[in-house]
């Protein structure tokens, strides 16, 4: 909203503060001031007033009723002075309210009107309000929605045909011309001012070219109406056309004000272009909008705002935002102007911003020592984040959209979003890999070794519902698949879970807990959260450290190819478990040329140590046979010689 | 003459060497021809034949170690010698892991609140409309609805949207923990907007909210002036302004003395010495109704506020797009 100072100071005898003081003082207690600027005489200050006020303050009048209720001023109200002449309204003209949706229809008639310029004081505050100014008519329109808020219309009274004015749903298909020349076709759930023929005005939003008040225009009807705000927003929204009276449409006005609105408009008509009102108006107001009454308690003010105020400030705050108090006991009536002040909290911001949010203190809550919940899942998250970090991977973000792009080349399939904002971003990630491929690939124009990894959620669709998962993914520049392996043992173990790794696959207990990818000349990896948290733990135990020598040997052996060095390690621990001596085994040499198909040969070292002594060649030997006879029971191994 | 005494104070001296020149002197001075050690066969001429016998067995040894000993440091001093290096040449680059930016300050964040006795939770990134709009008191037809839903959210298939903010995970804990409540829900928000240095379309929130028997706009003043000073490190003042949101009232625009310049006035605020922070309120009694809970009973406040803005603020990054560029020349600088 765009408010000049002087027209603003006209409301008041005592001058207002100085401008930057001005804005300073409604941010703070009323609307963002966003900016102030001197323009010729008058300054010109661009106020953000809030949703829920755009009812009652889009207009100087408005803002003036903040200021007094903020500083404690005294306000003039602009005054209308009718005087009615020549023929009764109601044999030139006849009104029906057909869409519910109009509440209120008031209407007058001015004739034998002078259509020319606006005077320089009418002009000049248009212009600097940003308004072009048109003509008197339409000018004295536009300023009395900038003075009051109330959005009027002017037809000129001979193009309306059969001299009646109805308010309907429009044909579904039907064109007007609007006012800036541009043709609209409605549906039929767009309300209308029409006459018998045609429409002349889209409800509330833009009037139509047909009855446009031009300077062969004697005899004007002006509009003064009331309309459903939810209608004529959804309407404005749908034929994307907004416009000054829409902005406040779309508001809760008070249908009290078109009265008002109408005859002040008449009466700068009358100063401005003679003509002659005519006698009576045409008011169609079903439902009149009556004061709402709201009981507050003082003690609920004082505790929501952490403030101690007394009674009489409270009453003083509500007598200035005028605001009635009924009785002592703060039962309060509402000016119908203010339709967004609904339930006591509603009241209770109005006496906190006035009073001034300053005058609140800051005070800790005095609570129970409740110590914070652990989040589990973010626990882990954020353990595994770490330990990647720890083995120099960097961590991205990306985008949850993918385009058709990727679901093509990694065949997936993905959910759509209604009203993507690009083709690159249609659907909603089935999967983190797309874009940890492209990070790699594009981070290898700068880097040599690249090795990231995200954890995000990802978007299944399935029949009923999409699936969000949480995935821990990433991926290296290279081949290494051992050291990838290496890198995700590590972590697993870092969360406690002693993992398998076969055919490209981590296991834990038979659940597949994730896998690695080769795209080409690149490693990545996806982890399923999900499984991971069913067997994270953080048990640790301490192994007591041995210190009698270590005695080591190496046996060799052929096995099949499909026997994996879990198995191995295991028929080896069977045997070395019962007799309570430590063990290492490790494989230290894998082979698989001129051997049989389906064979390989393995050597594992394995070094013993007894916790309390140290083991004797006898003992070592019987150990080491014991080993073997069971490698090749449990697993076939052939011991090479 | 006390050969104990002398042998101690050469092993001393020994230990005491930390280059090679000093193993040089050392050895000249105790083992060369001219070396102390040579001295000690002179001085116990006078001794009888069987005390020379023994004296001199013990030198010899103690002198053969030595030599040993002397050697030994010799090649270890040698190999280690940082002598031979040029310290002022680059240095091998050793590389760490990185966490994303957002990742480390939306911990430092949660920890802040974590120790205020806020329990961090998370909440579904697929919302429902009724959570998204109608459980935060905004009806189908409301204005902000239309603000917000029309041009600001992703829509999915029925009745399902991407939240557009973190807000309907306050009616979710009201329904599924109750109160007296204090969390805070940090996650991912998706708006429809055109994305430049200060829009994404994809973004990070943290929502707060505290639900008690006596909670008052004081504390929510309390509560965020302490999370700042915390956060920023330093003195941080807050003001309220009067705002709108369906789902507070009253609603306040919280505003922070400016960090850079301490409310000085400095072209980070410009020149007003406050920055825009988040927005809160006390939540409205339909949103508490919503939870579950009776709203006469059951009083607290809520708070939003964007974990990429405090992100560019403590980092001073100056387009919001590197957050999910992947790109490591910017995130290997965090």
């Amino acid at each position: 909203m765009i408010v000049s100072y002087s027209w603003l100071n006209s409301f008041f005898k005592k001058p207002l503060p100085q401008p930057e003081k001005l804005a300073e003082i409604l941010t703070m207690h009323a609307f963002e001031v966003e900016s102030f600027e001197r323009k010729k005489n008058d300054w010109i200050l661009n106020i953000d007033v809030l949703p829920d006020r755009a009812g009652d303050s889009l207009s100087h009048l408005g803002i003036a009723r903040e200021c007094t209720a903020i500083l404690n001023l005294k306000m003039i109200y602009p005054v209308s002075k009718i005087k009615e002449e020549g023929l009764k309204i109601k044999d030139l003209l006849s009104v029906e309210i057909k869409d519910k949706n109009c509440k209120r229809y008031s209407t007058r008639i001015i004739s034998n009107i002078k259509v020319g310029p606006s005077p320089k004081w009418i002009a000049d505050k248009l212009i600097n309000c940003g308004i072009n100014p048109i003509n008197n008519i339409v000018d004295a329109t536009n300023y009395v929605m900038l003075e009051l808020g109330q959005p009027l219309h002017a037809f000129d009274y001979e193009k309306i045909e059969g001299s009646k004015i109805i308010i309907k749903h429009a044909k579904p298909g039907e064109k007007i011309l609007l006012l800036n020349n541009t043709e609209c076709v409605l549906d039929k759930k767009v309300m209308v001012i029409a006459d018998e023929k045609r429409s002349l005005a889209i409800a509330g939003i833009k009037g139509g070219k047909h009855a446009e008040v031009n300077h062969n225009s004697k005899i004007i009807v002006l509009e003064s109406a009331s309309f459903d705000p939810k209608a004529i927003g959804q309407t404005a929204r749908r034929l994307n056309i907004r416009t000054d009276a829409s902005a406040r449409f779309e508001h809760n006005l008070d249908p009290n004000l078109t009265e008002i609105a109408l005859d002040r408009v008449c009466s700068i008509i009358k100063d401005v272009a003679q003509g002659e009102i005519q006698t009576g108006m045409i008011d169609i107001y079903e439902e009149k909008v009556k004061p709402k009454k709201i009981k507050l308690e003082l003690e609920l003010v004082n505790k929501i705002l952490g403030i101690n105020i007394s009674l009489n400030e409270t009453i003083n705050i509500l007598n200035r935002l005028g605001i009635k108090v009924l009785s002592k006991s703060l039962l309060l009536e509402i000016p119908t102007f203010r339709q967004d002040l609904l339930i006591p909290e509603n009241i209770i911001e109005e006496i906190g911003r006035i009073n001034g949010y300053d005058k609140i203190p800051s005070l800790l809550p005095c609570s129970f020592l409740e110590p914070a919940q652990r989040n589990n899942e973010l626990f882990y998250v954020n353990k595994i984040k770490d330990v990647f970090k720890e083995l120099k991977y960097i961590e991205v973000y990306n985008y949850s959209f993918i385009s058709d792009k990727e679901v093509k080349k990694f065949s997936l399939k993905a959910e759509p979003i209604n009203n993507p904002i690009s083709s690159f971003f249609k659907y909603l990630r089935p999967s983190l890999i797309p874009q940890i491929v492209d990070n790699i690939e594009e981070n290898l124009k700068t880097y040599k070794d690249v090795r990231i990894f995200e954890i995000n959620k990802i978007f299944i669709p399935e029949e009923k519902k999409i699936k969000e998962k949480l995935i821990v993914a990433g991926g290296i520049s290279s081949l290494d698949l051992l050291k990838l392996k290496g890198d995700l043992l590590c972590v697993l173990d870092n969360i406690g879970i002693k993992a398998t790794f076969k055919n490209l696959e981590l296991k834990f207990e038979g659940e597949k807990l994730g896998e690695i990818k080769q795209i080409k000349n690149i490693l990545v990896f996806e982890l399923y959260f999900d499984i991971l948290m069913e067997h994270a733990n953080e048990e640790k135990e301490y192994k007591e450290i041995l210190c009698h020598p270590k005695a080591v040997r190496d046996i060799s052996g052929i096995i099949d190819d499909e026997i994996n060095e879990l198995q191995v390690f295991e028929t080896i621990q069977e045997i070395i478990a019962p007799l309570v001596v430590g063990g290492e085994f490790k494989v230290t040499d894998v082979y698989k040329g001129k051997l049989e198909q389906g064979k390989k040969s393995v050597t594992v070292n394995i070094s013993l140590q007894h916790p309390e002594r140290t083991l004797n060649t006898k003992e070592i030997n019987k150990i080491i046979n014991d080993i073997i006879k069971n490698l090749s029971e449990k697993i076939g191994w052939e011991e090479r010689k | 003459m006390d050969i104990f005494e002398i042998k101690n104070t050469i092993k001393k001296e020994f230990e005491e060497i930390k280059n090679s020149k000093e193993l040089r002197d050392f050895s000249k001075k105790y083992l060369g021809k001219q070396g102390e050690i040579r001295k000690i066969f002179g001085e116990i001429k006078d001794m009888t034949l069987e005390e020379k016998k023994v004296i001199g067995q013990e030198i010899n040894s103690f002198a053969k170690e030595l030599e040993i000993k002397v050697s030994e440091l010799e090649k270890t001093l040698k190999k280690d010698s940082l002598e031979k290096i040029d310290s002022s040449l680059p240095a091998t680059k050793t590389e760490t892991g990185h966490l994303h930016p957002l990742t480390q300050v939306r911990r430092e964040i949660e920890n802040i609140f974590q120790l205020m006795g806020f329990s961090v939770l998370e909440g579904p990134e697929v919302e429902d409309l009724w959570h998204n709009f109608d459980s935060l008191n905004i009806p189908e037809g409301h204005p902000a609805r239309d603000a917000l839903s029309l041009g600001k959210t992703f829509y999915l298939r029925k009745n399902l949207v991407l939240r557009s903010h973190t807000s309907p995970a306050q009616t979710r804990y009201m329904k599924k923990l109750g109160a007296p409540l204090r969390i805070v829900i940090p996650g991912r928000v998706y708006r429809y907007e055109r994305t430049d240095a200060s829009h994404e379309t994809n973004f990070y929130q943290i929502e707060g909210l505290m639900l008690d028997e006596n909670i008052s706009v004081a504390n929510l003043k309390g509560v965020l002036e302490r999370f700042l000073q915390e956060f920023f490190k330093k003195k941080i003042k807050i003001r309220l302004r009067p705002s709108y949101f369906p789902f507070t009232e009253p609603s306040f625009e919280i505003d922070m003395s400016c960090a850079v310049c301490s409310g000085n006035g400095c072209p980070a605020c410009k020149k007003t010495g406050w920055v825009e922070i988040l927005g809160a309120g006390m939540v409205h009694p339909n949103v508490v109704e919503n939870g579950g809970l009776d709203s006469e009973k059951w009083k607290g406040f809520a708070f939003g506020m964007s974990i990429d803005r405090l992100t560019m603020m403590k980092y001073k990054i100056n387009d919001i797009r590197w957050f999910h560029s992947g790109n490591l020349k910017f995130l290997k600088q965090f």
